[in-house]
């Protein structure tokens, strides 16, 4: 099968490469493009841990082919951090100790964005069930879910100081 | 001051508080390196063929065609690996799992592995591999292959711990027992008993990471390995024992692990790996799919146990009897026998009698899970506690602590207690708000004991201080769940410097000696002692190194808050110096400052705990949710407690999946039905709970901290406390494991008619 | 059975002048219990007087 040629951008940056038709996202970031920090835990769909976004939306790597990246947009996890400062998702990980081994850290974080992105002040039961599709076998989640709602409860501020300041440069 | 580990109380500074894990920010940015996360340069890929028979014999494997593939650069069947294991049959067994020998002994057992130039071309070369079965007949469950009519696995297997010695081979390995003073007396004079059969189906540890390594070895002999692994040194052993490499000429790096729970104690393809790359002359990485874990790697026995104890009306029991029949797949185990010696270990008893019945199925070679074997044997003696209690119309709780085991009391396993926190953690339970909260329809609560041992091992940990004051430990045990952290709070505590100045690393086979395997929840204990004792080691040349910067004599300076202070009034104008003082200095008073220490830090200390769990369950179609969860255990010290919560939290979930929905299902063909995580479905976000901890701290008297191990006992009381839980939902008790929604059906429909 | 030793190693020696056929479990690897607590490698264990001793399968964790 001959290779094809994909322009894409992938954490702000554009990037070309070649890949046969057949090959995953997943694969082409991670032995193409050295972008390790998506996780291979089935290759089925079924664990979340090669979590990306593609133009936004939530995707399993795994189930998405490297030339559907061709004109789209990807960030992965190691575009989280801007400018060496980590997310406040990243910081509450850490903080709460929502990692153990850390294989499933890289897609929780990745889906945890998109649930925040969305939706600023999820219940927990949002929270769980947006987080459903990523498995992880160490943690029972309990701390993945306060690191979460930290997380939010941090956000929700950043924004409300946002909007303060746009306020007050108006008047 | 030698190295004492007893127990001394000392105050801390550090030690306890909840400081962040330093690998943190290469795991939450992607950048860790797991197994699959490495690369060599011309690395090739490596793949395997494996068994469609759940028992073959492998008449003829023709690699030709497949040879002739371009792209192909090694194909490795049994024949190129010779027997090198000189009468070891544990060596023998594992050279026979990593590739089969003549027979196919379960459905994924290897036949053959490839390394060629690419992922695309090593699969076709597997298509082009030709092998001649004949099919022999197979047996998967446990009950089965103890019947007289079952197939017999293998001809060399006699049973052992039986008299007279049996004369025909059979699938019962061995049998043991444990226990003490006479069971049929008790039972008579017992007012009440209780006796009962269970089952419990196959479980997978379940870590995400897939095992993946790369292999490398030199025409000269020597080699490296990269592995995601629980215990490097050890894969270096077995893998140069098997291949016939010197052991000192194999290097093996540990990558950061994706989870472990006791199957990444074993080793599956990294010997292949190994003889692979060896043949080609080329590195080669093998990374296992989701489906090779389930069906090749080493899930837990499933199992079939048999319970009775008896008690008098006031509560006593009279004696206790367990028959525990396992299976550890295709190779002799001792699952059984571990299952034997924990059952009864919880409680107080006169009487008792535990039988281990190992045997042999067609099936993956079982590994270690977490606190490996307990659970199953939990869930029988726990269900029954609860069943004998309500016969006797005491508070299952009551009961329990009335039968507890406590300091002298001699253990169903053979030894006499020291202090233990069995009782401390059920009188815990009774003072939990959880205790007390309402419970609505369908909804029950239910609790349930545990027990692990503990282990140590041996350990090799090294400390090296910069000039700048900054300190590196290494250590040899693998970090699965924040143990760097814990070991940098320890070294710190010891030095009487911030945790900040301290970075650990596990170092590889190449720059300490012999660790064992990061198992029986050893990493905090064993690398903690042996960090102490190189951190203390460390102190007397930073005191030596003062005395000389002062010109004094040693016995001058103490080391004091991480510093060294001249005592006595004629030194009265010796500033104290500091840590990095001393640091700075060391180039012209003798060199670099280090502590090391190696040793056999044993005794990690016998760990309890106690569980209350509520259900809640929907009739129509049998599901069951736990609404609310309880942990409760002893820690002996907690070094780092929030780590030590998500121990506690992490192993009662996966006890949770195993009670309600994980189990492996086998085909009348003997293959098995369901290996992904679609179908063996492990417990996600929205099936749990918060799940509340609560850490008791009963000094372990063997360590200089108390600390004991944490990480596997939590594993052990789910599948018990969920199955009282649910008797007390809806009247039917669950003697089958997993109690999946079907069970559950059915029992309720049972009920009514 | 009553044996005089003062560590681990010290009994393991004597029972095995005693029962050469113990030899045999001790390459298969045995562990031994004190005082409640296993010791599967620390032979220098000291093993205060009178108390008593098991010899148990060498076993593993996860
Ligand atoms: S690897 Fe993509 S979902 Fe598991
Ligand atoms: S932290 Fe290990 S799988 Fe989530």
């Amino acid at each position: 099968m001959a290779a094809h040629l994909v322009s894409t951008t992938i954490n702000g940056d554009a990037v070309e490469f070649a890949c046969p038709a057949d090959e995953s996202l997943l694969s082409a970031l991670r032995n193409r493009l050295g972008l390790s920090g998506a996780k291979e835990g089935c290759g089925t769909g079924d664990c979340g841990a090669c979590s990306v976004t593609l133009d936004g939306r939530l995707v399993c790597s795994c189930l998405v082919l490297g030339v559907e990246a061709n004109g789209r947009k990807i960030t992965t996890i190691e575009g989280m951090a801007e400018n060496g400062v980590l997310h406040p998702l990243q910081e509450n990980f850490i903080e709460y100790a929502a990692l153990q081994c850390g294989i499933c850290t890289p897609g929780f974080l990745i889906a945890a964005k998109v649930l925040l992105e969305r939706n600023p002040n999820p219940t927990e039961t949002e929270i769980r069930y947006a987080l459903a599709g990523n498995l992880c076998r160490c943690t029972g989640y309990d701390k993945i879910v306060r690191a979460v709602q930290a997380s939010a409860r941090e956000l929700r501020q950043i924004e409300k100081r946002k909007g303060r300041k746009k306020k007050g440069k108006k008047s | 001051m030698g190295n004492d580990p007893s127990y001394t109380n000392q105050k801390f500074k550090v030690i306890g508080s909840r400081v962040k894990r330093p690998d943190g920010i290469d795991k939450v940015t992607g950048r860790a390196k797991y197994g699959a996360d490495h690369n060599a340069p011309g690395q090739l890929v490596g793949l395997f063929l494996r068994s469609p028979h759940a028992h073959a014999r492998i008449k003829k494997i023709s690699t030709a065609r497949a040879e002739k593939l371009s792209g192909v650069k090694a194909i490795i069947t049994c024949d190129d690996l010779p027997d090198l294991t000189n009468g070891d049959t544990e060596a023998r067994d594992i050279l026979e799992n990593c590739m089969a020998r003549g027979r196919a002994l379960y459905d994924g057992h290897a036949i053959a592995a490839v390394a060629a130039i690419d992922e695309k071309t090593a699969k076709k070369a597997l298509q082009l591999i030709k092998v001649t079965y004949e099919a022999l007949p197979h047996v998967t469950d446990v009950d089965d292959a103890l019947k007289p009519d079952a197939p017999v696995l293998h001809d060399y297997i006699y049973t052992t711990g039986v008299e007279p010695k049996p004369k025909t081979p059979s699938n019962l390995c061995n049998v043991s027992e444990f226990g003490h003073g006479d069971i049929e007396a008790g039972f008579a004079e017992a007012d009440v008993i209780v006796e009962k059969s269970y089952k419990t189906e196959q479980v997978h540890q379940g870590y995400i990471e897939p095992h993946a390594c790369v292999a490398s070895v030199s025409p000269d002999g020597t080699g490296e390995l990269w592995v995601t692994t629980q215990g490097h040194f050890s894969f270096r052993s077995v893998c140069a024992n098997l291949l016939g490499m010197d052991v000192a000429k194999l290097k093996v790096t540990a990558s950061e692990i994706g989870g472990g729970f006791g199957g990444k104690t074993h080793v599956w393809t990294e010997p292949v790996a190994l003889a692979l790359s060896r043949k080609a002359n080329r590195p080669v990485k093998v990374v296992m799919t989701r489906e090779e874990v389930f069906r090749a790697s080493g899930p837990a026995s499933s199992t079939s146990i048999d319970v009775k104890i008896g008690a008098k009306n006031d509560g006593t029991i009279t004696a206790a009897f367990a028959a525990l029949r396992y299976q550890g797949g295709a190779f002799p185990g001792i699952w059984a026998m571990l299952g034997a010696m924990t059952s009864f270990a919880c409680y107080n008893l006169a009487n008792v009698k535990a039988l281990g019945y190992d045997v042999v199925v067609n099936r993956p070679k079982v590994a270690a899970y977490r606190a490996p074997s307990a659970p199953m044997a939990a869930f029988a003696v726990e269900s029954t506690m609860d069943l004998l209690a309500k016969k006797l119309r005491m508070k299952p709780l009551d009961f329990r602590i009335k039968n507890a085991a406590k300091e002298g009391t001699r253990a169903s396993y053979g030894p006499v207690y020291g202090p233990i926190g069995i009782g401390p953690t059920l009188e815990a339970v009774k003072k939990h708000p959880h205790m007390r909260a309402r419970l609505k329809k369908n909804q029950g609560r239910g609790m349930a004991c545990g027990f692990w041992f503990n282990f140590g091992g041996q350990t090799c940990t090294d400390l090296n201080i910069a000039t700048d004051g900054s300190v590196t430990l290494t250590v040899g045990t693998i970090d699965v769940g924040g143990s760097r952290a814990s070991l940098s709070l320890i070294a710190a505590e010891e030095l009487g410097i911030p945790y900040e100045q301290v970075r650990a690393h596990i170092g590889d086979t190449g720059s300490l000696g012999h660790n064992d395997m990061t198992d029986g929840s050893r990493g905090t204990f064993s690398s903690g002692m042996a960090t102490i004792f190189a951190a203390r080691q460390a102190v007397e040349v930073m005191r030596a190194r003062a005395a000389t910067m002062w010109d004094i004599p040693v016995e001058d300076v103490v080391w004091e808050s991480g510093q060294a202070k001249a005592t006595g009034k004629k030194h009265r104008k010796l500033k104290a110096l500091s840590l990095a003082d001393i640091a700075a200095a060391s180039p012209n008073t003798g060199g670099p400052i280090a502590g090391h220490n190696e040793s056999v830090p044993d005794n990690a200390g016998v760990s309890f705990a106690s569980h209350i769990c509520d259900v809640e369950v929907d009739p129509e179609t049998g599901a069951t949710r736990v609404i609310r969860y309880t942990v409760i255990q002893d820690a002996g010290k907690a070094i780092h407690p929030t780590y030590v919560e998500g121990q506690f939290q992490g192993g009662a979930a996966q006890g949770i999946g195993w009670a309600l929905n994980e189990e492996y299902i086998y085909g009348d063909d003997g293959r098995l039905q369901n290996p992904g995580f679609l179908d063996y479905r492990i417990p996600v976000c929205s099936d749990l709970p918060f799940i509340d901890t609560q850490i008791l701290e009963i000094p372990n008297p063997h360590h200089p901290y108390g600390v004991r191990g944490v990480g596997e006992t939590s594993i052990v009381p789910p599948l018990a406390a969920i199955g009282n839980a649910l008797s007390n939902a809806m009247g039917v008790r669950m003697d089958h494991v997993p109690m999946s929604p079907p069970r559950i059906l059915k029992a309720l429909a049972q009920l009514d008619g | 059975m009553e044996i005089e030793a003062s560590t681990i190693r010290q009994l393991l020696m004597v029972l095995v002048e005693q029962y050469p056929r113990m030899q045999g479990h001790l390459d298969e690897g045995v562990a031994i219990a004190v005082e409640g607590e296993i010791y599967r490698d620390n032979w220098d264990r000291v093993i205060p007087p009178g108390s008593e001793v098991f010899l148990i399968p060498r076993i593993q964790g996860g």
